[in-house]
Parts: structure tokens; sequence; C-alpha cells
């Protein structure tokens, strides 16, 4: 099977029993839900284990006579509904437990809930440092954008990665959440607008916007 | 249509992101062509995608749960391939005959056997008296021994003689199944004779099968006693062998060279000829036929000056020494009957086939010491014999020649030119 081969027929190859056809369905997708996971839960061992449980379903689903999945949805949806319903399991559970892992939060799609976390945001990754285009380039950007998205509210951050990491649609991306597509176009720019407020002071986010524009703007 | 900065604001996302439509986003462009600010804005918004972006970029998923979604994938795969019939099903059956085998077969047969090795080991170990007393009980001649000489105890016990017959006769079809056949082989089976010499051989044949172990019957043609009668009938002449009087229970002589002397010699001559020379005009005073004692006599005449006379001997003639006659007096015996026998081949051959394998006797053997003047050892064997079975039938005649032995081993020189007194 070519590599242009969609995910549908990739994973209608698997389950004849073509074990490379499931490979290609995982470099495919491997990558976005590790960094959804990863950026969800806010817990790399958690999100390793999320990971594989995300793909196994893929599998057993693809073993049985009546799979879950049958090709209404495109494949990536139903991945990320997978991925997004075991973070939410998974949040839900840590909940009663009273441990301090945060919980999807209901839709904020109002400025003052962004504001809340706004604060949190702030106090996370506020960290004094030389702001210098050698450190904007190097680790420590990533390291403050990583935590910039951990702080985004869980809405906000939940259409933010499907956005930017699983590159769906926003009418995808409200099927598999559940809300209108205004409302998830709404969470995104509150996500990008904490995001930007957080990544003021790097050289690209704040001044580099035109050349941001001139790169992005066709995407 | 003028579009305002609240539409373009309102599609940012949208224009942000490439969705906006063809008809509203030549629009908003021509907004954005004439608003800097909001060309600002969607500048400022594309920046950060960029470097949200770039560390979202940066992150690899790790290699370990790769691996392990990659094993998971093939192995669902795998079970789920289609297999034959006999893979998916020998395997399964195997694999619990193999437990079941592993968990109960093995232990199963060791309990088994380490209860089978108690059983007889308890058997052998814990109950010593009665394997002595079951062994003692064949040694010794039985009650139901049937007597020599049929005119005094003839029908005794006729249900020993006919089982004796029997395993005679087993015995014969065993030792020289080409003998059967033969005239001088059914005359001698037809013998009154040969039914007295029987019982004893069975009686023996009981303690042979005790001593190995084994059932009498036609087990007996395997036994050491056959084997020395097979020899021994090959044997020139077998010189007296003293070392065989200290068997208790010898092998039977060979008949090669029997005292058969004519066409009337029985088969209890033959077998008093092997059991000694004095036994044969011994054991003639009770023989029913006329020709035995003829025999007797010459026998008598030949041998033994000094052995008792036949009224004396009578008794021992009814003991069954004739039928355990061991090796050593077989050989005397050879050497009386080669003088005597030389003119008749038919004679020998009917002593050959008479000749069955057994063993002899304690009493048989005190008998024949009797008979060979041997009076120390006689007197030696007959006190032994009833002090293990005082009670014996044959217990009188043993007293008798316990007396007689002793009073003849007292003065030697005297008893070995004469018979003892009694």
């Amino acid at each position: 099977m070519d590599g242009d081969a969609s995910d549908e027929q990739l994973l209608a190859a698997y389950r004849g029993g073509e074990v490379r056809a499931f490979e290609k369905l995982l470099a495919r997708y491997e990558k976005p839900i590790w960094s959804f996971l990863r950026r969800f839960v806010r817990d790399a061992e958690a999100a390793e284990d999320l990971l594989q449980e995300v793909f196994l379903r893929v599998v057993r689903d693809a073993q049985e006579s009546g799979p879950a999945w049958k090709g209404q949805a495109k494949f990536s949806t139903w991945l990320y509904t997978i991925a997004r319903n075991l973070c939410i399991d998974r949040a839900r559970r840590s909940a009663v437990r009273g441990s301090g892992s945060p919980s999807p939060s209901p839709s904020m799609d109002g400025p003052t809930d962004g504001e809340a976390e706004t604060a949190t945001l702030h106090e996370r990754i506020a960290a004094p440092g030389p702001a210098t285009d050698t450190v904007v380039a190097g680790r420590e950007a990533a390291v403050r954008i990583d935590r910039a998205v951990a702080a985004l509210p869980d809405d906000q951050r939940e259409v933010f990665l499907m956005r930017e990491v699983m590159e769906m649609p926003f009418a995808e991306i409200a099927s598999a959440v559940g809300v209108s597509e205004p409302t998830v176009k709404s969470r995104m720019r509150y996500a990008l607008e904490k995001l930007r407020v957080a990544l003021a002071d790097l050289g690209d986010v704040g001044n580099g916007g035109r050349d941001a524009a001139e790169s992005t703007g066709s995407g | 249509m003028a579009t305002g900065c609240e539409e373009v604001s309102a599609h940012m996302m949208e224009l942000l992101y490439g969705e906006l439509p063809g008809e509203d986003r030549a629009a908003i462009e021509a907004h954005l062509a004439d608003c800097p600010s909001c060309r600002a804005e969607l500048a400022e918004f594309r920046a950060t995608r960029v470097a949200a972006r770039r560390a979202l970029d940066e992150d690899a998923p790790p290699a370990r749960a790769h691996q392990a979604i990659l094993r998971a994938a093939a192995a669902a795969v795998a079970a789920k391939q289609p297999q034959p019939i006999e893979a998916r099903a020998v395997p399964a059956r195997r694999s619990l005959w193999e437990r079941l085998r592993a968990r109960w077969t093995l232990p199963t047969f060791a309990t088994i056997g380490a209860v089978a090795v108690v059983v007889l080991a308890s058997k052998v170990f814990l109950e010593p008296a009665k394997t002595v007393e079951l062994g003692r009980q064949a040694i010794q001649p039985t009650p139901a021994e049937p007597p020599v000489a049929p005119a005094a105890e003839g029908t005794a016990q006729p249900e020993a003689k006919e089982e004796s017959q029997a395993a005679k006769q087993r015995k014969r079809e065993a030792l020289a199944p080409d003998l059967q056949g033969s005239p001088a082989t059914r005359s001698i089976a037809e013998h009154p004779a040969q039914r007295r010499r029987a019982a004893p051989a069975d009686g023996f044949g009981a303690l042979g099968g005790l001593a190995k172990g084994s059932g009498a019957g036609p087990a007996h043609a395997k036994s050491p006693a056959v084997d020395d009668v097979m020899a021994a009938e090959n044997r020139p002449v077998a010189p007296p062998a003293p070392k065989m009087a200290k068997r208790e229970f010898a092998p039977p002589p060979p008949p090669r060279g029997g005292p058969a002397r004519d066409e009337e010699t029985s088969l209890g001559d033959v077998a008093r000829l092997r059991a000694g020379k004095g036994s044969v005009s011994g054991g003639a005073g009770a023989e029913p036929s006329p020709a035995h004692a003829a025999t007797a006599k010459r026998t008598e005449k030949a041998d033994s000056p000094g052995l008792p006379t036949e009224l004396e001997r009578a008794p021992a003639a009814s003991a069954p020494a004739p039928a355990a006659a061991p090796s050593a007096p077989v050989a005397e015996a050879d050497e009386a009957g080669r003088a005597e026998a030389k003119d008749k081949a038919d004679d020998s051959a009917q002593a050959r086939s008479a000749v069955k394998p057994r063993a002899e006797s304690p009493g048989a053997h005190a008998d024949r010491l009797f008979t060979e003047g041997r009076w120390a050892e006689a007197a030696r064997a007959y006190r032994d014999l009833l002090r293990r079975d005082p009670h014996n039938a044959e217990a009188a005649r043993w007293r008798q020649r316990l007396a007689a032995s002793e009073a003849a081993a007292a003065p030697e020189a005297p008893a070995a030119a004469s018979p003892p007194a009694r």
C-alpha cells in the first residue's frame, strides 16, 4: 500500500492482516496524539500509558467483527475522540482520588474564565530570565511554550491542541467536543490570545508578528 | 460592501487557519490591506502559532510505547490468522494431556510402585515365621506322600497319586518330548511304580518352586534339576561325589548307564538304583512284582553284602528317597547298573526316560546315608528329621533307623562289616 493511502484504507488493510498498514497509521498519528496527550494530562508517564491505550483500542477494534469505527467519521476524529475520552476519564479518576491533576473544566468561552486561568498561567510562566534571541531560539522558549499551553483552560487547550496538533478543522473539533463551531473558534481565539500574552517577551511573538503573518498567512 | 474591523476580528480564526470561504476572504483581505491594526492583530496571532508549533513539533513520542504498540498490533493479527484445524485443536488437547500427565500420572505411578514395594517388603520381612513355615512344609515329606509299597500303603492317597501323575506327565513332556511316543516311555508311564515315585517328586517340585519363587508344573522343565538331568545323561560315568551328599536338594541323577537289567526292570527299580545300591534290594520286599523281587535280589547279591535285610529295609523302601535320589547315589547306581545294563540298551533307555528331575528330600538323604552304611551321618540326618518333624508319618521308621545307625556308628569297624542290628 502506498504512502498516499487514506486512513480508512490503511485501517481496512490492517483489518485484513497487514501489519504494515497499521505502522503507517501509527506514523501519522502517534506524534500528534502524543503531543495532545502529554499536554492535556500534563504528565509524561500517564501520557505514555494513554498513548498505548489509544492505539491498543484501535488494534482491538480493528480485529473485532463489529468495529466501533465504521467509517462514518474521519479516522482522525475517531482517534482523537478516543484520546480525549481517555484523558477525561483519567482526570475524573484523579479528581475522585483528590489528586492535583486538573480535570477538564466546563466550557469557558468568556474572557472572565480565561482571566482566572491567565493568572495561573502568569504565575507559572512569568519566570524572570534573559530575553535574548539565543534563549528564544533555544530550549527555554520551548519550555515556556509548554508551560503556556499547559496553563490554558482545559477546554481552550483541548481546542488549541486539536487544531494545532491534530490539524482538525473547526467543524470536526466541534463535532468531537460536542459544542458549536463558533464556540470552538471562540475557545481557539482565547487560547491564542493567552499564549500571545504569555510569550510576549519572546522575540518572535513580540515583534515578529509580521514575519509570522507572512509565513502562516496561507495556513 | 465595506468590511469593518469587528467583522474581520470575528472571522480572525477562519482567516488564520485558512477556513474562510472565498467571497468572505476577498472582502476581509481588502479590509486588511487598508487597516493596519487588523493586520497587526492577525500578525500577532500568526506569530503565536509559529512559536507554539515550534515547541509542539519538537515533541517526539517515546520509543518504548511505540514498540509496545507495534508488538500488540502484530500479535493481534497473528492471533486472528486462521489456523489449520489440527494446529488449533491438537495443541489444546496435548496441552491438557501434558498437564494431566505432569500433574497426576507420574505421581500416581510412583505412588503405586511405592505401595507395591511396601506390601511386598511387609510380606517378606514382616512375616518371617510364616515364610519359614511354608518352606518347612514344602521341604518336609507330607503325610499325603504315597508310600513306595502300594501293597502296604498303596491307596492311602489316591488324589496325591493322580496329581503326581499329572505333574509327572507335564515334566516328561517338557523334558523329553521326543520320548513321548516311544513304547518304552508309555510302558514306564503306565507302570504303577512310576506313580509311586511321582508323588515325592511332586513334593520336591513344590519345594523347588518355593526355593525358586516359582510354581510347580511345567516350569520345572527349566529348573536346574532338569538341567542336571540333561547334563547327567551326557556324563559317561559319574563318580561318587561326596560333596553331593551335602546337597540337601541335589539334582536328579543321570539315567545313563542305569541299572536296568532286563525288560522287566521297572521304573521303581531304576529309581531305587539311583537312590543307592542297597535301596533296590531294600525296596524289593515291598514291590508287588516278582520281577522286582528278583531284580532286587540280584542287586543285593552283587553290591552290598552288609546292607540290611529285606524286612529291615522295607520301611526304607517306603520312604520317598528313590524319587528324590541325589546325584551321588545315582552315580553309584550308574556303576552298579553299568555292570548289569550293558546287555540291555532298551532298559537303559527305559531308565533314562524314567528319570525325572527332582531334588533329594531330607528323608531320602537320610535313607540314602543309611543304605550306604554311613551310620554317623545317617544318625545325624535322622535326628535332624525327627527334630524338625517329629510327627511325620515316617517318624517311627526314622526312629528305628536312627537307633540302628547309632548302634552301628558306635563300633565303626564292626558296623562296616555287618549291617546294623535293630
